[in-house]
């Protein structure tokens, strides 16, 4: 992991497991905003804030209209009225990669302008806030640390995690995109990740997305994404791990993000 | 018997990050399926009274 300043051509751009970086000239603003106080008093001097109450979005993802079949932009965004789990990795002077920046959450696809007036032709896609089925309503905020840069695994994870600033008890989420997986006959796996207090010592599941069955016949069926959130009140140890469970896939290619919470 | 949630169970209210106390046959259906783990308690420290002899 690197740390200071960065471009915007370091970013990746998965939405509901799509690799979307190629048709993406730009996005955002990622934002989380409070609400002020409506309810506050006229005698007030101050106006007060509804923390805790925040409202994530991504703002809106401008691209260029490409109608290639089942990875084109528009092919797979151009319906809207639907929630989209979207991770936009940001690298740090580099392609993103273990403990970067990640800004993700299951947002509302407000609508979908394709075409214009203007060469290349382009797409933009305006999103709103988290979705109410997202399930990481309960956490305000969206940045995470990227566990595992999308890339394909074959084989268990064995080496030591990344973290060191503490155990927490105010739970997490992660964010998971699965762009393509591989196996003979059902392509069944799990991701996860899993945490230890300390680096080098014997790491337990934290979070796991469950066996997911990503296709039949050794075909994988689409890409896919979620995100599987931890009590507010669970503890988290100060080292995470991804991890993967294959259970008849033999690869699964994949981005896998952590959000502690400690608000 | 007891197990960590580690995916949400939302039809039997279980959160994930948490331990339950859940019957045998849901425990292993949920840790066949990757979504919890057991929890393995240790055997509880027996404690031994010492008599201190002054003389």
């Amino acid at each position: 992991m690197t740390t200071g300043r960065t471009l915007l051509r370091f970013a990746r751009v998965y939405a509901d497991g799509y690799d979307l970086s190629g048709y993406s000239r730009s996005f955002g603003p990622l934002a989380t905003t409070f609400d002020e106080g409506i309810d506050d008093a006229v005698t007030l001097s101050i106006k007060g804030v509804w923390a805790g109450n925040a409202t994530v979005s991504m703002g809106a993802l401008n691209g260029i209209f490409d109608n290639t079949a089942t990875s084109g932009i528009h092919a797979v965004m151009n319906g809207a009225g639907v929630g989209r789990t979207v991770m936009i990795a940001q690298g740090i002077q580099a392609v993103p990669a273990i403990g970067d920046p990640v800004f993700a959450g299951k947002f509302e696809q407000l609508g979908y302008i394709g075409g214009g007036t203007d060469n290349p032709v382009t797409a933009t896609i305006p999103f709103g806030g988290t979705n109410a089925a997202s399930g990481n309503l309960s956490y305000v905020k969206p940045w995470g640390i990227l566990h595992h840069a999308m890339g394909a695994e074959t084989d268990v994870n064995a080496a030591n995690g990344i973290g060191g600033d503490g155990q927490t008890t105010k739970g997490g989420w992660m964010c998971y995109q699965i762009n393509a997986a591989a196996g003979t006959g059902n392509i069944t796996a799990a991701l996860k990740l899993q945490h230890c207090a300390t680096v080098d010592g014997v790491y337990a599941d934290l979070l796991s997305t469950g066996t997911l069955n990503l296709g039949s016949g050794g075909t994988f069926t689409a890409p896919t994404a979620g995100i599987v959130t931890l009590a507010t009140n669970a503890t988290v140890e100060s080292f995470i791990r991804w991890q993967i469970v294959l259970t008849l896939a033999t690869s699964v290619t994949f981005a896998l993000s952590f959000h502690r919470n400690n608000l | 018997m007891k197990v960590k949630i580690t995916c949400p169970v939302p039809e039997h209210e279980l959160q994930a990050g948490l331990i339950y106390d859940v019957p045998d046959e849901l425990a292993f259906e949920l840790i066949n399926d990757e979504k919890a783990i057991v929890v393995i308690e240790e055997a509880p420290v027996k404690t031994k009274k010492v008599k201190h002899d002054n003389g």
